[in-house]
């Protein structure tokens, strides 16, 4: 029998590899998917199209004549949040409880066959610690969280390499600009969470949820080797979620 | 107007809250076939924007903000609905508006090739529809024509009751433009001051010429051999005006 996870949560620094990590499950096949890496087919929860969304926002207030409430234009057609914006973050987990809850938990066949993505990243004064605990248990109970580990020197290097290559294709190309990654991603609080153990438990409200850290350096686009990466990782993920029911 | 077809492009409904613009696009939408309303209304197959949707969302990102111990950022609650207690919303729902249809006429160039766009809000005060209308931008206002659809505000304020009675029949999740922003918002407007009291004729709006009509909703009808030769009455005179 195939099992798989119900919630994965993908959570790591901006540029640290979560969307790589997607792009790489859609393109193996369900069955494949399912037996190597405990993945069924999936659908992606991810805050970063809100807090777009609201960065699009500020620039219709901004031509409507009132202050932007959450951005600012670091570097032109490319905001970043600014520190006033810190209560987006907030925002964004709430806004995961209600789409998780309306869309999947109301839906119980869904996990029939179906695995869902919870991406995030956080950093500084909006730690990962407040924000799983501020995610409904009914989400948690369901979860194993992947945390893909690159160091903040390496968050910024492909953070920017990201873009310059995006800006090849699409004038539309954005990144996290230096203010913000300054203020909000330099620091996190994942390995102190984690006591440095490269797997386990941690326990949020009450609930243990199992994890495991990935490290993704060196930086690699060869399949060979991320299969590798990426399964080892969620074997053992699985391996702690079935011990932990 | 596109050369293409021979109906509206952008068609502005506006009026105030309860005037009949929700029932309007009800009976081209669902009491019409195609030809008819073609025929008579010069409406293609439509899409529309209705900004009250953006203003709802925006109330109710103010209860999260709430909830999170912030304050609101638009709104305050009032009754069963909201207080628009921040009037610069307004602006920015008519930047979003243009952004909206911006976007539907990029990611389709032909867009009004066969289809018409309807662009619905309601705004009160004394700059009321010349501050909106002027705010549009040059995309929508170059293929648009505008169809004001009046009643009294005694009207507004009973229709707005009414319906609300209605849908709390079906709904505990009815809701009402409050009585407060009702009288302190819609109680003016000035579209008679912006058209001179005319029932037809142009606006220049942003330097372009814009056709407009005021169609009387009084007395209230539901009956769509009333509605049908009031709507086609109205959208008649502006499709010549549009010349």
């Amino acid at each position: 029998m195939v099992t798989t996870f119900d919630h994965l949560l993908l959570l790591g620094r901006p540029a640290s590899g979560k969307s790589e990590f997607i792009d790489f499950m859609k393109k193996i096949p369900d069955a494949d998917r399912a037996k190597i890496f405990h993945i069924s087919k999936f659908e992606e929860v991810d805050d970063f199209v809100w807090i777009w969304e609201k960065f699009m926002e500020d620039d219709l207030w901004e031509k409507a004549g009132c202050p932007r409430l959450y951005s600012k234009n670091y570097m032109p057609g490319n905001p970043g949040m600014e520190p006033e914006g810190l209560r987006l973050l907030k925002f964004c987990m709430h806004k995961f409880n209600d789409v998780i809850k309306e869309k999947y938990l109301s839906r119980p066949e869904f996990y029939n066959d179906h695995t869902l993505f919870i991406e995030f990243a956080r950093g500084n004064q909006h730690t990962f610690k407040e924000a799983l605990g501020s995610l409904k248990p009914e989400i948690l109970n369901r979860a194993a969280i992947l945390f893909i580990y690159v160091t903040r020197e390496e968050s910024w290097r492909r953070n920017v390499a990201r873009y310059q290559e995006n800006l090849k294709h699409s004038i539309l190309a954005h990144m996290v600009p230096k203010e913000t990654f300054d203020h909000f991603y330099t620091d996190h609080d994942w390995l102190s969470m984690t006591h440095n153990e490269s797997n386990g438990y941690i326990m949020v409200n009450g609930l243990k949820i199992p994890f495991v850290t990935m490290n993704n350096e060196p930086e690699s686009t060869d399949p060979s080797v991320l299969t590798k990466r990426y399964g080892d990782a969620l074997e053992k993920l699985y391996e702690l979620h079935e011990k932990g029911v | 107007m596109s050369s293409m077809k021979k109906a509206f492009d952008n068609l502005i409904v506006i009026g105030r809250p309860a005037c009949g613009k929700s029932e309007f696009i009800d009976f081209i939408k669902n009491k019409t076939g195609d030809a008819d309303r073609l025929k008579n209304l010069f409406i293609v197959p439509f899409q529309e924007l209705d900004d009250f949707v953006w203003l709802w969302e925006k109330c109710g990102e103010d209860d999260i903000w709430e909830k999170l111990g912030y304050e609101r950022i638009v709104s305050k609650r009032s009754g069963n609905g909201y207080f628009i207690s921040n009037h610069r919303l307004y602006d920015f729902l008519i930047e979003k508006m243009n952004c909206e249809a911006g976007n539907l006429f990029k990611s389709n160039p032909e867009f009004h090739r066969d289809r018409t766009l309807l662009i619905e809000f309601s705004r009160g005060l004394k700059n009321a529809y010349d501050n909106a209308l002027n705010r549009l931008s040059e995309e929508i206002l170059r293929k648009a024509a505008i169809f004001y659809i009046k009643v009294s505000f005694e009207e507004s304020l009973k229709r707005n009751e009414a319906r609300y009675r209605e849908k709390l029949k079906h709904s505990i999740l009815a809701h009402k433009v409050p009585d407060e922003e009702m009288y302190e918002y819609y109680n003016v407007d000035d579209w008679d001051d912006i058209t001179v009291g005319k029932e037809g004729g142009h606006l220049t709006l942003r330097g372009i010429k814009v056709p407009f009509v005021t169609m009387g909703n009084e007395p209230e009808s539901k009956d769509p051999a009333v509605l049908g030769p009031r709507y086609s009455n109205a959208l008649g005179r502006l499709w010549d005006l549009r010349r």
